[in-house]
């Protein structure tokens, strides 16, 4: 049987109706296995927020990602911000490589922390957007000022004003670092903040899933404690949380359109190996 | 050495530092063009010096606050690259700008394209700011609608678009024409089976301890993530290493010569 060329709008109809159904109807899917770099990330805030060191010091959250890449990067953060909150952990949102950042963590954050009983400028606070050509010398800065270099909250009132912030003046007061990014941020984290005060802090990444090949080495040289490869990522973390969100539900699509481009890699190629046999007869 | 500045003390050094500023760019303008090279070099070597200087200047004081001479001037020196950052930007919105308003005022081909992004520049500067300074509805409306209405929803689109071209490209281009086309087939295909909870079930039966797990599809993507791919990626970023080091010392030192370097000043 000889496979028909399929147009390409056939291809991009197969692909919308694969992604939108089981967004709207409930596809019973198994759960997914808890990959390490998961597991990891877990046990890593699990360690931080137990530590009598460094449970109440700052966790960095910083939302380096735009709406473009929101299905990935708005699922890892709801999974980590609402695992932070069970966990009584002070935290800070900064953006500094896209200005969306500032808005959509802060309104992420806003829900979550209205829901746990937080209250923003003593629970948490919002350090706002910094521009990125300037990240190297504001983050070197920050080791030792955290206040002087920041200046301000994203609502304009001085850090040095805002209860939360009393206790939390330099690197050494940070315990954790998670960067959710569309792009490799985290370097900036590594290469300038972890190592810069007297103890490494724990940095955790959750990039979205086309990025994370490149930060699979930082997990092996230890510069990276965890992380969670986009929204296969959030979906495991959900499972491990036993609190199912967006990426549980959207698991069935992204796992429903692997299949269908594997299924379309296959088609193509044996509809190649037919076209080419049937080259070889016309010759022969 | 800079404090912070409140009420009129703030606005008064805000005046002077606009008219140090005009006074600087004025003089600039007058450096004779055989010294302009020269100062560029100059600046260049210092800024990049300074922050050689601090990181490998040894440091004293008591444990976790230990610092040299020149800690203390990494916060104002972030402060002026931010300023100047500012300028670009400023410069980088004056040109684009200008550029389309003069596409505009004389019709040329594509002037509506033109006319749509300035009004939307325009639309969402008014908005976004405004927000945050004005309390009337109609502003946080407009920004509501502006942003969250049609820039997030754009933005997510345009990037949604790309998983129907891998789709379109997964048909018609991924093709086992060599050995190495096959390896990075069934590579990506181990990978993306790997990554999605059905894609796991195929192997589910085999059990996740002993020798069998590492026939698991998640253990083979994780096996090819960590061992395959990390050390080429390692390689690459070495490389890029190496060749930023490179650059960085041609641009600190300013040999680097080609486009931009080489242009009369």
């Amino acid at each position: 049987m000889r496979i028909p060329q399929l147009d390409r709008r056939v291809l991009y109809m197969m692909l919308a109706v694969v992604v939108a159904i089981p967004l709207v109807v409930n596809v019973p899917l198994p759960p997914p296995a808890i990959t390490p770099p998961t597991r990891s990330f877990y046990d890593t805030i699990e360690t931080v927020s137990a530590d009598p060191k460094t449970k109440d010091k700052l966790v960095i959250v910083s939302c380096n990602f735009g709406s473009g890449t929101l299905a990935e990067n708005l699922s890892q953060l709801e999974a980590t911000l609402n695992h932070i909150v069970s966990k009584k952990m002070k935290f800070a949102i900064f953006a500094f490589n896209d200005p969306q950042g500032r808005d959509l963590g802060g309104s992420t954050a806003q829900r979550i922390a209205d829901k746990a009983g937080y209250k923003y400028g003593e629970d948490w606070v919002n350090w706002g957007f910094r521009p990125p050509q300037g990240i190297q010398s504001l983050l070197k800065a920050m080791v030792n000022d955290l206040h002087g270099a920041l200046g301000t909250d994203v609502k304009g009132t001085k850090l040095s004003a805002i209860p939360v912030m009393a206790s939390y003046k330099k690197a050494d007061d940070v315990g954790l670092i998670i960067e959710f990014a569309a792009a490799d941020t985290v370097k900036y984290w590594i290469q300038f903040f972890q190592r810069a005060g007297t103890a490494p802090i724990a940095t955790l990444f959750c990039p979205t899933s086309v990025m994370a090949n490149e930060a699979y080495p930082m997990l092996e040289t230890g510069q990276l404690q965890g992380m969670l490869v986009g929204l296969k990522g959030a979906n495991e973390f959900e499972t491990v949380m036993k609190r199912p969100g967006f990426a549980t539900r959207a698991s069935a699509s992204l796992s429903y359109s692997h299949l269908l481009i594997i299924f379309l890699i296959v088609l193509g190629n044996v509809g190649m190996i037919q076209d080419r046999k049937r080259q070889q007869g016309a010759t022969k | 050495m800079f404090q912070a500045q409140h009420g009129a003390a703030l606005y008064t050094h805000l005046a002077g530092a606009a008219v140090v500023s005009v006074i600087l760019f004025f003089a600039l303008t007058l450096v004779p063009t055989k010294l302009r090279r020269p100062l560029i070099m100059g600046v260049t070597f210092a800024s990049g010096l300074f922050y050689a200087l601090e990181f490998f200047w040894p440091v004293s004081g008591p444990e976790g606050d230990q610092n040299n001479f020149l800690t203390a001037y990494i916060k104002p020196f972030s402060d002026i690259t931010t300023v100047l950052q500012s300028f670009a930007l400023g410069l980088g919105v004056y040109s684009l700008v200008s550029i389309h308003m003069r596409k505009i005022a004389r019709s040329q081909s594509g002037w509506a394209y033109s006319l749509v992004l300035v009004v939307c520049m325009v639309v969402m500067v008014i908005a976004h700011i405004g927000k945050e300074y004005i309390k009337a509805p109609w502003v946080h409306q407009l920004n509501e609608f502006a942003y969250s209405g049609l820039m997030k929803s754009l933005d997510a689109t345009m990037f949604s678009i790309i998983a129907f071209y891998i789709v379109s490209a997964a048909y018609r281009a991924f093709r086992i024409r060599s050995t190495e086309a096959t390896i990075l087939l069934v590579s990506a295909a181990i990978i993306m089976l790997g990554q999605v909870a059905i894609g796991q079930a195929i192997t589910n039966g085999i059990p996740n301890e002993g020798l069998t797990a590492n026939l698991r599809v998640e253990n083979l993507a994780n096996w090819i993530l960590k061992k395959v791919n990390s050390p080429a990626i390692m390689a690459i970023d070495f490389g890029l290493g190496v060749g930023g080091l490179a650059t960085a010392l041609r641009l600190w030192l300013s040999l680097e010569r080609g486009s931009y370097f080489e242009e009369e000043l």
